[in-house]
């Protein structure tokens, strides 16, 4: 499983709608929060890298989203291994 | 209870992946959270690294476990990106691992030999270094130093630049290296060397935060340096009067957050920039104190051409007429007004001026306001917009509004460029103008003001720039014209006096030219895939594969330039070796290696000094004619100094090297660490190092680098230089910050300022040199048209660049599955009432034709380039596409680097 941590900045007057989209896309969550700024984290969690950087450009290009940035990427088997991002 | 279990596990990793994530951007956490972050990286070896795509330069950690890249993430304490990757810094350890990633040398056989007409089967790397010595031999004897050439790239290490320069320059006395940011930073280089008398920015990142107004010109930096976008969104949605203008020629992702949008006509930045010159001298915006001070003007010739070969000996019947424009020209109305000669519009004008292309004068403030006097409102806004549809009153009142903000001395301006202003065919003067209207307002080389351009590729400035691996240049912005240039060059080198050539080497179109014309013979090209970037590709694909020429390819993957070669060579990419890269503000950084490479691949160092073993000195420091001028024989003042002429290039430029007798490998400082160049040729000194501090000799004295362990520090997050004692600088030229201004507030220490004769907008009065001693200069430069316009057979203009997701010509990227499907096929961004003039829908695929080829592609009417009529666009990741072969190869004749944004092309459905 891969997973990606990622800073989003909501237009202005639009952080609760992007918040509400972001969190409606399938395999991310949303975690901390700071409308002060427009920014929020949401993690992705996918099967592949592939589906990851989908979910990504989906995110970045949302109508309430400004801008997307990727933090943290890593990867772990079922056993909680880390695993390369191949 | 086993799912249980994993459900807490990936949980807790989520947690964890969040609370860095929050934690790297200062976005509060709990400590439940921040436990849950260690927690999450128990076992992850962390080292830092650098991103490998953008001139952003990104700082990474990358996570290592067993031998493998298991995570990366932002390196939150990087003053580049404070933690922040875009999509492409997802793959900086993916790209190490794509399928297809060459392992092992291939060459072109037929039983069992070599053979230009063979298919490519894999072979040993002694065979294949063989097989090039003996090429490589062959093209010496034959055409001496100016038969070989190396195609070299801004995505070279600085150690690796380092080494390609010395070996050819000091080893093989040639200077027929240049590399890909030829193609991208040439304009920028002459327009700083011109104005400055010395290269790269005098502003930095932070600027991006000080200032109070951003002005792009020419530059998506939404999708061209995404974090630092970013960066001024963040400052744009933080500091309310924040104002941003972006000025294209089509609309962009840029322009999501600006303020205000300016559509130009492609080249008429040339007039706009002029029309707000104009403004500054008639409001008296300008600061007469700073320009006494630190500021001259200037001028130069015009009618020099467009960089295409004076002959249409090798042109396609098609392009003749084009071609033809390099000698003489029509003049249009708005170049016979915009050049002071209106009788000659329409007239003929002959292109004299293309042997002193670069020639310029001192000219009175005067004399610069007749310069930009024509560059009215009234002239310019007609000339200039570039959407037919839009208003004309409204285009005007978007130049006047930018023009409010250029005049205001309250505003905190940093301009924007990159390729909208460098690709061009006269880039160097549209780099000067933005300079001009900068230092007429005393606006530059303070927090917050300054022109800064913007460099594409990771380390264009750190290893092609500053190193000097060009055809003109030496290490530190030394000049290979300049007979002391040379002369410290060699002792630094500590080789003869008169090794290094005199005469200058052909720059990366020249070196395609020559494949094609016969005078080169033998190119081995490193991290570049110049046979699908470079423009007009369709004859150099052709001359590839022309019997007497003998191609080498160097890369990680099997790229279209790799399709066309004889040999390639499998190389190992940025975390399978040491390396430091220099960025766009002038930030030095390094990383260890972090990881083995793939399969039999080596480092290009470990190539390059492979050859070097092959060669002896007495076969290139011997007495050699090149052309109509002789090199001296230097192995009698060679043997004085310790060389045998029986010793190898590698003994006497290398392993010879003060420095590699001083880092041994292993290295004591790096205890576990692997050095895969000392590997691969069982070295006992370590390359990367010792090649790193003989060059950091060169900077000395303004350029000052630190040493290379200091960069490898893990806490040590780049330097801006010049870095003296310890202590990196920021502003450049500005005493508060920068340790080598001597004289007043502002020096512009630039050590090429030439001292220049003066004259007025005509030319030369005086011939007298005048030095210019701390100043820097104020062009006026004049409005000039494109090499091709659409006329009613190809009736659009076409324009080309780079996306988001993909890196460059798509090596690396396009192999990656995922960043593969978000772009997958390069489209041609088209205007819809222009698809559905000619009967095209969106999706449909579309013969798109040049006078130089055609290609296919699939169309996108929306998205998020938006085409007004006319006017088309295409990415150039895209081997199956390949939209170089349409681009005209006409350059801006001063730098050499060529115009990829204006070809006429005529589009049909397929």
């Amino acid at each position: 499983m891969f997973y990606s941590g990622i800073v989003v900045t909501s237009k202005p007057d639009r952080f609760d709608q992007a918040v509400s989209a972001v969190s409606e896309l399938p395999g991310v969550e949303i975690h901390q929060k700071d409308e002060a700024s427009l920014r929020f984290v949401a993690v992705i969690e996918a099967e592949t890298i592939n589906a990851e950087s989908d979910l990504f450009s989906k995110i970045r290009f949302l109508p309430d989203v400004t801008d997307a940035a990727l933090v943290v990427h890593r990867g772990e088997d079922e056993n909680g291994k880390p695993i390369a991002l191949k | 209870m086993q799912k249980s279990a994993n459900i807490s596990r990936r949980n807790l990793v989520k947690s964890g992946v969040a609370a860095s994530t929050a934690l790297a951007v200062g976005i509060p956490i709990t400590p439940i959270a921040a436990n849950a972050a260690t927690e999450a990286d128990k076992g992850i070896k962390w080292v830092k690294g650098v991103c490998r795509f953008c001139g952003t330069g990104c700082g990474l950690m990358v996570g290592t476990m067993d031998g493998q890249v298991v995570a990366t993430k932002g390196d939150p304490d990087a003053p580049v990106n404070r933690g922040l990757n875009c999509i492409k810094g997802y793959f900086n350890a993916k790209i190490l691992y794509g399928k297809d990633r060459l392992t092992q040398p291939l060459m072109r056989k037929k039983n069992g030999v070599f053979d230009k007409n063979g298919k490519f089967e894999p072979v040993s790397w002694d065979e294949a270094m063989n097989e090039i010595e003996k090429q490589f031999r062959r093209v010496y004897k034959a055409k001496g130093p100016t038969g070989v050439s190396f195609v070299g790239s801004g995505q070279y290490t600085i150690p690796e630049a380092y080494t390609v320069s010395k070996m050819l320059k000091a080893g093989f006395r040639s200077h027929n290296i240049d590399p890909n940011a030829r193609l991208c930073m040439a304009s920028a280089v002459v327009g700083f060397y011109q104005t400055f008398g010395v290269d790269e920015p005098s502003n930095v990142y932070d600027d991006i935060e000080n200032c109070n107004t951003m002005v792009l010109w020419g530059n998506n930096m939404a999708e061209a340096h995404p974090v630092l976008w970013s960066r001024v969104t963040n400052t744009k949605l933080t500091k309310k009067e924040t104002r941003i203008f972006n000025l294209t020629t089509h609309s962009n992702l840029s322009s999501g957050i600006a303020d205000c949008e300016i559509i130009f006509k492609p080249n008429t930045d040339l007039a706009i920039l002029n029309y707000l010159a104009r403004e500054i001298v008639k409001r008296k915006a300008y600061d007469q104190k700073f320009i006494d001070d630190h500021c001259i003007f200037a001028t130069g010739v015009v009618d020099i051409g467009y960089g295409m070969r004076p002959t249409d000996k090798f042109a396609f019947e098609a392009e003749k007429d084009t071609q033809a424009k390099q000698n003489k020209i029509v003049l249009t109305k708005a170049e016979a007004i915009g050049q002071h000669r209106p009788e000659m519009e329409g007239k003929e004008v002959e292109q004299k001026n293309q042997g002193n292309n670069g020639a310029h004068w001192h000219i009175t403030f005067e004399e610069y306001c007749k310069g930009v006097e024509p560059y009215t409102l009234d002239f310019v806004a007609p000339l200039a917009k570039g959407d037919p549809d839009e208003p004309l009153d409204q285009f005007k009142k978007k130049l006047q509004l930018l023009a409010d903000f250029y005049c205001d001395a309250k505003k905190d301006i940093i301009s924007f460029w990159c390729m909208g202003f460098n690709q061009h065919v006269r880039g160097v003067w549209v780099n000067e103008q933005l300079y001009a209207l900068h230092l007429l307002t005393a606006k530059q080389a303070r927090p917050g003001n300054g022109a800064f351009s913007l460099t594409g590729q990771p380390s264009a400035c750190g290893s092609a720039r500053e190193v000097g691996a060009f055809s003109h240049r030496l290490p530190a912005d030394m000049l290979v014209g300049n007979p002391k240039h040379r002369a410290k060059t060699e002792q630094l080198w500590n080789v003869p006096a008169g090794t290094i050539n005199p005469k200058l080497g052909k720059p990366l179109m020249g070196l395609m030219r020559g494949l094609e014309d016969g005078s080169v013979n033998f190119m081995w090209t490193q991290v570049v895939n110049v046979f699908q970037s470079a423009p007009n590709s369709n004859h150099w694909l052709k001359a590839a594969r022309k019997p007497e020429n003998f191609i080498v390819v160097a890369d990680a993957y099997p790229t279209l330039s790799a399709k066309v070669a004889d040999v390639i060579l499998p190389a190992a990419m940025i975390f399978e070796k040491w390396g430091l890269y220099g960025n766009a503000e002038r930030r030095t950084q390094g990383w260890t290696q972090m990881v083995e490479p793939v399969g039999q691949s080596r480092t290009d160092i470990a190539m390059m000094l492979d050859l070097c073993k092959r060669f002896k000195l007495k076969e290139t420091w011997c007495e050699q004619k090149v052309g109509d001028i002789t090199l001296p024989n230097v192995l009698e003042a060679g043997k004085a100094m310790g060389y045998d002429p029986e010793m190898t290039l590698y003994d006497a430029l290398f392993a010879g090297m003060k420095t590699a007798k001083e880092t041994p490998w292993p290295d004591p400082k790096y205890p576990g660490k692997s050095c895969s160049t000392a590997d691969a040729l069982k070295l006992k000194w370590f390359p990367e190092k010792a090649l790193f501090n003989e060059y950091r000799q060169f900077t000395l004295g303004g350029h000052d680098l630190a040493d290379f362990d200091t960069y490898m520090d893990p806490s040590i997050h780049g330097l801006t230089w010049p870095v003296v004692n310890g202590k990196p600088t920021k502003w450049r030229f500005n005493a508060k910050y920068d340790p080598f201004v001597k004289n007043g507030d502002f020096e512009f220490y630039g050590p090429l300022m030439k001292a220049i004769p003066s004259g007025n907008l005509k030319g030369v009065t005086d011939k007298t040199p005048k030095p210019l001693p701390g100043r820097a200069k104020i062009f006026f430069r004049p409005f000039a048209e494109p090499v091709e316009k659409p006329d009613a057979k190809y009736d659009l203009m076409l324009c080309t660049g780079r996306i988001l997701e993909h890196w460059h010509t798509g090596s690396m990227t396009r192999r990656v599955p995922e960043l593969h499907r978000a772009a997958p096929h390069a489209v041609l961004y088209m205007n819809p009432k222009d698809a559905e003039d000619r009967g095209i829908k969106r999706n449909d695929l579309v013969e798109i034709t040049s006078r130089r080829g055609s290609i296919k592609s699939r169309v996108e009417t929306q998205g998020r380039m938006k085409m007004h009529r006319g006017y088309c666009w295409m990415a150039f990741f895209d081997e199956s596409v390949q939209v170089n072969k349409l681009c005209v190869d006409a350059t801006d004749p001063i730098s050499a680097e060529p115009d990829y944004k204006k070809s006429a092309v005529f589009v049909k459905k397929a």
